[in-house]
């Protein structure tokens, strides 16, 4: 059994006033036997005095050691355990006592699983911490009392939350009724997914889920299914429209090749009727294939579009030239208002079929005596051309979807007015693939906008023509597919 | 024992406060709501859409009895002092405002029920913006309120002018529009209203931000005289 110094000197110096005491006693014994013989009762007071100041003084010595040796072990456990406490990985001194040493031992045990647990629970931490804030969906986790615990960035994004929103009531950051909505239910233990409308811009919509935890507090994932929903509704639309604007003209042919056959054909003036309603379905049918080829062309990418300085001058006066005598026709005004010289990096034949498109449809949906105008003007690099008329104008309504394929704004005139229902589209595929962007805007104070914004020169990434060992350096370059500046 | 309960009290009190806070929040956020869905509703002609938003009017009269109550509760039994006495009576007055707000909302709700399935008329473009503005005025009304910054109080104001440019500039082109073509004089006054409530929501959200500043900085900015530019 292995003793500590101190210990070791504390059990001498037990021993040393246990020896003391024992010969104190036999001096004191001796002492009042005298005193009894002769009979001084002065003698065996002092006795019995100096007996008890020595008693006194020993027994006190023996404490002092003893309590030095136990408190100066317990300090170092103490600053040990302190040091543990503060920092896991630290070691406690080895203590000189074996009991002491044991619970040291133990304490040191303890520390080394606290550590590691505690370093696992870090790497755990760090992993949930990255995957929380790298998902898409919003997540949000709030306490019992609705305040927020934690957030990721697809929660800060979505709900435009402040910079510091840990340990704050959610009602203070964010209002949706919906959301509210959402966390009642889930405090009754419901948790099927929900619809919230977001307000504002952009109108989002988004689909929650929450659910209790066993503490009372809440999980709340959000998923942003705008466009998802837009692209169903798109999709929807399409596929309805697209077998109308085909069945129809068929019915029609079908029925009026059934019609000759049955007779007709023997009424010549009967006949010339029904065959030219057979041409004029026949033909509309065909520029709806050919429309829809051209939309599916480009979508594929297989149309290519070139790459070159264009005179926009010359293409708007191609265009007008072109529908000058369907203007006239309606008793609509056409005139293009384009600065002398102004160049647009397009591909020649696209930027007039835009234009054409544009324009055609101007003229379609203008009362008579109205005017047309074709305006351009330059931003920095940015060309913005404008086709403005002073039709009806566009309700929002439709603003947003009138670039669809197949979107109407009023099904029965535009049929009606030969149009296929896919110039639009197209107008928007062909500027896209420009690498331009195309919209629509009120006019004040009546009619419409539509305009688009091609580049004056071509984009600063493309590498020139002689430039493949620059490309091959710097990779950055070598993703660009096009060393000519076409439209691919 | 007295220590405790005066505790006990204090604490209550707070929570009272919170709740009275917490549930103006939530109401204000249903108005929020009601702008932009009305808004939509109107734009889309969404009949459905209007009559669900119609039926969040009720839960946002209910809202304001309740904080009102409240409020009154609070002025009855705690008689607060300082700001905690402007904020509850700042809070009764937000409620009526609020209230009035969700009220016009309901109306432009009823006009789209009308306007369905009449293609023939064009919503004047400048109502989505309009709506757009006004929503986002309550929005930052509150937001303020939330973060006790006077400067987002006072940026509404600022907005409420635009508001009212653009209602000038709808009711110039549809008075001009009435004469040129008298038959759809019907429709087209309805798109006048519109725009009118709209034009008056910005007038709440601009007292709202009005008691905001009240709130924070103490001072009285209601009538123009008052306010300094």
């Amino acid at each position: 059994m292995r003793l500590g110094s101190r210990t070791r000197s504390a059990l001498v110096t037990f021993g040393l006033v246990a020896l003391v005491d024992v010969a104190l006693a036999f001096w004191v014994a001796h002492e009042l036997e005298l005193a009894a013989a002769t009979g001084s009762a002065e003698r065996g007071r002092t006795v019995l005095v100096v007996a008890t100041l020595v008693v006194l003084a020993t027994t006190a010595i023996a404490m002092v050691t003893a309590a030095r040796s136990v408190s100066r072990a317990l300090r170092v456990l103490l600053a040990g355990a302190q040091r543990v406490a503060d920092d896991a990985r630290r070691r406690i001194p080895q203590a000189d006592d074996t009991m002491i040493a044991g619970l040291a031992g133990s304490f040191q045990q303890i520390a080394g699983e606290l550590d590691h647990a505690l370093r696992s629970l870090a790497i755990e931490r760090n992993r949930f911490e990255a995957v929380l804030q790298t998902m898409a969906p919003a997540v949000l986790a709030l306490d019992a009392e609705r305040r927020v615990t934690t957030v990721n960035r697809g929660a800060r994004r979505l709900l435009g939350l402040p910079e510091v929103v840990e340990g704050r009531a959610l009602v203070e950051l964010v209002r949706l009724p919906g959301l509210h909505a959402l966390l009642e239910r889930a405090r009754e233990g419901h948790t099927e997914l929900a619809d919230i409308d977001l307000p504002g811009p952009g109108q989002h919509q988004v689909l929650g889920r929450a659910t209790l935890q066993p503490d009372g507090g809440v999980v709340v994932v959000l998923d942003d299914v705008t466009e998802v929903r837009r692209l169903e509704r798109v999709r929807k639309d399409f596929v309805a429209n697209v077998s109308h604007e085909l069945r129809t003209p068929i019915s029609v042919i079908k029925a009026n090749a059934e019609t000759l056959l049955e007779g007709a054909l023997e009424d010549p003036s009967a006949a010339r009727r029904f065959v030219e309603g057979l041409y004029r379905h026949a033909d509309r049918l065909s520029r709806l294939v050919t429309d829809l080829l051209d939309i599916s062309r480009l979508e594929s990418g297989r149309r290519e579009l070139l790459g070159e300085l264009v005179d926009l001058g010359e293409a708007v006066e191609e265009v007008i030239a072109g529908l000058e005598g369907e203007a006239d026709a309606k008793g609509v005004s056409l005139a293009g208002v384009v600065p002398d010289g102004l160049e647009v990096h397009a591909d020649a034949k696209a930027l007039e079929q835009v234009l054409f498109n544009l324009v055609d449809n101007a003229i379609k949906y203008s009362p008579a005596g109205a005017s047309v105008q074709i305006a351009a003007q330059t931003a920095g690099n940015d060309v913005r051309i404008e086709v403005r008329d002073d039709g009806p104008g566009i309700d929002p309504k439709h603003r947003v979807r009138i670039f669809e394929r197949f979107y109407r704004v009023d099904p029965g005139r535009s049929r009606e007015m030969g149009g296929t229902g896919l110039g639009l589209s197209i107008v928007k595929h062909l500027v896209e693939a420009m690498g331009g962007e195309v919209g629509v805007e009120p006019r004040r104070p009546r009619g419409s906008v539509f305009w688009f914004i091609l580049r004056s020169a071509p984009p600063p990434e493309d590498p020139p023509d002689d430039g493949p060992d620059v490309a091959d350096d710097d990779p950055a370059l070598a993703q660009v597919p096009s060393q000519t500046g076409d439209f691919r | 024992m007295v220590v405790i309960r005066m505790e006990h009290t204090a604490r209550t009190y707070e929570q009272e406060l919170t709740h009275l806070r917490q549930s103006l929040l939530l109401m204000a956020g249903r108005v929020e709501e009601m702008i932009s869905r009305a808004g939509q509703a109107l734009v889309d002609r969404d009949a459905d859409l209007a009559r669900k938003t119609i039926e969040l009017d009720r839960a946002v009269n209910r809202a304001e009895v309740e904080i009102d109550e409240m409020g009154l509760l609070i002025l009855a039994k705690r008689q607060p002092m300082a700001s905690d006495l402007r904020f509850v009576t700042l809070v009764m007055k937000m409620v009526t405002d609020l209230e009035r707000i969700a009220d016009l909302a309901v109306n432009i709700c009823e006009r789209a029920i009308d306007l369905v399935g009449d293609e023939a008329i064009i919503v004047h473009p400048d109502i989505p913006r309009m709506t757009e503005i006004v929503q986002t005025m309550v929005k930052d009304a509150i937001d303020a309120l939330v973060g006790s910054s006077s400067d987002k109080a006072w940026d509404v104001i600022k907005r409420d002018d635009v508001v009212d440019e653009l209602y000038a500039r709808v009711f110039a082109e549809l008075l001009a529009e009435m004469r040129e073509h008298p038959d759809r004089v019907h429709a087209l006054i309805h798109m006048q209203s519109v725009a009118k409530w709209l034009e008056r929501m910005g007038d709440h959200s601009t007292n709202l931000a009005e008691l905001v500043i009240f709130m924070i900085d103490g001072r009285d900015v209601r009538h123009p005289g008052r306010r300094e530019i």
